[in-house]
């Protein structure tokens, strides 16, 4: 379970599991306050990932010898 | 495992890889901390301070040497007018008060003449058995006050273990509820322990015992958007000396105690919420004038804690600082008539470059670099809550992350990020029901900042240095 212990500036603190960590407030919904349990549901985005994967890899032939 | 965070890793956006780097990162170290919550458990039995390797946060943690006499310091506080003639109970034995180094948390014992106990929090939620430990080898057996000033992690996280590891008299918490684990723990173990919870609010007395007063100052009221203004703040009084203990209460509860008009004048000041420049306005410091502040603050917190805005109105109204991150823990004695410290007070300037601490000489922070410090409030109409700034200088200046601050309500706001004022330009900042962007014009607020009776302005760069300040 995910749940906003407090927000400290730009940082909202999230427990989970009984300890802490710091998320952007930024990727928070604007609505939500201490106290709310979050839903958390992460995605892979194939296309931006095979986008990075070119530009780096560009990038590395452009340098490496 | 490691193939499901691989995979995690890859996703959408640089602030969001940023942001899963960190939850994915606190995933893994919970997974080869193998996600033992260690502080449900009894705390182990030997006396001896215990190193955690504890995720994220906090890294070691180690309480400090509890009392290091080579760096005594010893100050006299000079006797209240009022108290000297006032008639007080006979004073005998020493107040002892224990500023527990848990990092990026608050954790204090006080040891009273009267051979009872209070703590006030119990650090973050891996503290637990660090704090018992540390009361065991300060002799203590039962306490017989236990304050939880507000249910944030960083202040309730280790006081369920505390108050299943030694006898406990009352409980005080402030009647507001967290959703949190941490917040559950805390009750259940209340609960386990067959004990009851006093509310704390404005006007609770701690029967302490004789020669010493310990009353309530806050909250003096509920309902707050933010969980540290429920914080409840302890003021006690042993002879002529005197402490002010404020969890993380900010601008809103520190104005709520001055219109209660309680005596708010410490000699020493736990200042509020880490050194925050949500707390600590001036006329709360004004009221309370005290000698010596400490911060109970981590080292290299995420938070920018203590802010430098907070230790230049402390160095201006020149007060001693300690902090924990620095020092260690801080502990502080006092007989009735004089206050000792354990260790000297803080450099002022912890992270300014170059600066000596060797002469304990006080330095207010300085305007910043040349090109900020052409950025300028040329103008604040109060009642019609405009804010104007100006770059006097010939170059634009990126004023993104900066700050604009109403001094006396302690209200604030952050320019947003690609935020930036053409050579000679200006910018309105407005607020207000009124208020109506435009070009050149950022709103603040529909709601009133300024106060009409006069509200000094301030303007901070994105690293917390003072650029401007308009009266």
């Amino acid at each position: 379970m995910l749940v906003i212990d407090r927000f400290e500036g730009e940082m909202a603190v999230i427990e989970y599991n009984g300890r802490t960590f710091n998320l952007p407030r930024s990727l928070l919904p604007a609505e939500a306050k201490e106290g709310d349990v979050l839903r958390v549901s992460i995605t892979v985005d194939k296309e931006q990932t095979a986008e990075r994967k070119k530009k780096i890899e560009c990038l590395m032939d452009e340098l490496f010898e | 495992m490691a193939d499901m965070l691989a995979r995690l890793v890859k996703v959408t956006g640089p602030a969001k890889r940023f942001a899963l780097f960190t939850l994915v990162a606190f995933i893994f170290m919970m997974v080869a901390a193998g996600c033992v919550s260690s502080s449900l458990n009894n705390p182990p039995a030997d006396n001896t301070a215990v190193e955690q390797n504890t995720s994220v946060q906090q890294k070691e943690k180690q309480v400090s040497e509890p009392f290091a006499s080579q760096e005594e310091q010893r100050v006299e506080t000079a006797l209240n007018k009022q108290e000297v003639s006032g008639e007080k109970p006979a004073v005998s034995g020493t107040l002892k008060v224990y500023f527990i180094d848990v990092g990026q948390a608050d954790a204090i014992l006080i040891k009273l003449p009267s051979g009872q106990n209070i703590l006030v929090d119990g650090g973050n939620n891996d503290d637990g058995s660090l704090v018992v430990n540390y009361l065991k080898q300060q002799g203590v057996k039962r306490l017989d006050h236990v304050i939880g000033t507000h249910p944030h992690e960083d202040h309730i996280g280790g006081l369920d273990v505390a108050i299943k590891s030694f006898e406990v008299g009352k409980v005080y918490l402030p009647r507001v509820s967290h959703t949190t684990k941490t917040y559950e723990d805390l009750l259940l173990a209340i609960k386990n322990k067959g004990l009851r919870v006093t509310q704390a609010k404005a006007g609770v007395k701690l029967d302490v015992g004789p020669g010493v007063e310990a009353v309530l100052v806050a909250p003096n009221s509920s309902g707050y958007e933010d969980l540290n203004n429920n914080s409840a703040v302890l003021k006690l009084k042993y002879g002529s000396t005197s402490f002010l203990f404020t969890g993380d209460a900010e601008a809103e509860s520190e104005s709520e105690m001055l219109r209660a008009g309680y005596d708010l004048k410490a000699d020493v000041l736990k200042v509020g919420h880490h050194g925050s420049h949500s707390s600590t306005t001036p006329a709360f410091l004004k009221a309370v004038s005290p000698k010596y502040a400490v911060v109970s603050v981590g080292k290299g917190n995420d938070y920018g804690h203590p802010h430098s805005e907070t230790l230049a109105k402390l160095a201006a109204a020149g007060v001693q600082v300690f902090r924990t991150d620095l020092q260690g823990t801080i502990v502080v004695t006092s007989d009735g008539k004089s206050i000792t410290f354990n260790k000297k007070a803080s450099p002022v300037k912890e992270r300014a470059p170059g600066t000596s601490s060797s002469n304990g000489s006080i330095s207010v922070a300085l305007p910043a670099s040349a090109s900020s410090g052409d950025v300028k409030i040329v103008g604040i109409d109060l009642g019609g809550e405009v804010v104007t700034i100006k770059n006097t200088g010939s170059k634009k200046v990126d004023i993104s992350g900066w700050r604009l601050v109403s001094e006396t309500g302690n209200q604030s706001f952050t320019f947003p990020s690609g935020t930036v004022i053409p050579a000679g330009g200006t910018l309105r900042v407005v607020s207000g029901r009124n208020a109506q962007a435009g070009p050149d014009t950022l709103v603040w607020t529909r709601k009133y900042i300024w106060n009409n009776d006069g509200d000094p302005g301030v303007l901070y760069d994105a690293q917390g240095n003072l650029v401007s300040r308009y009266q």
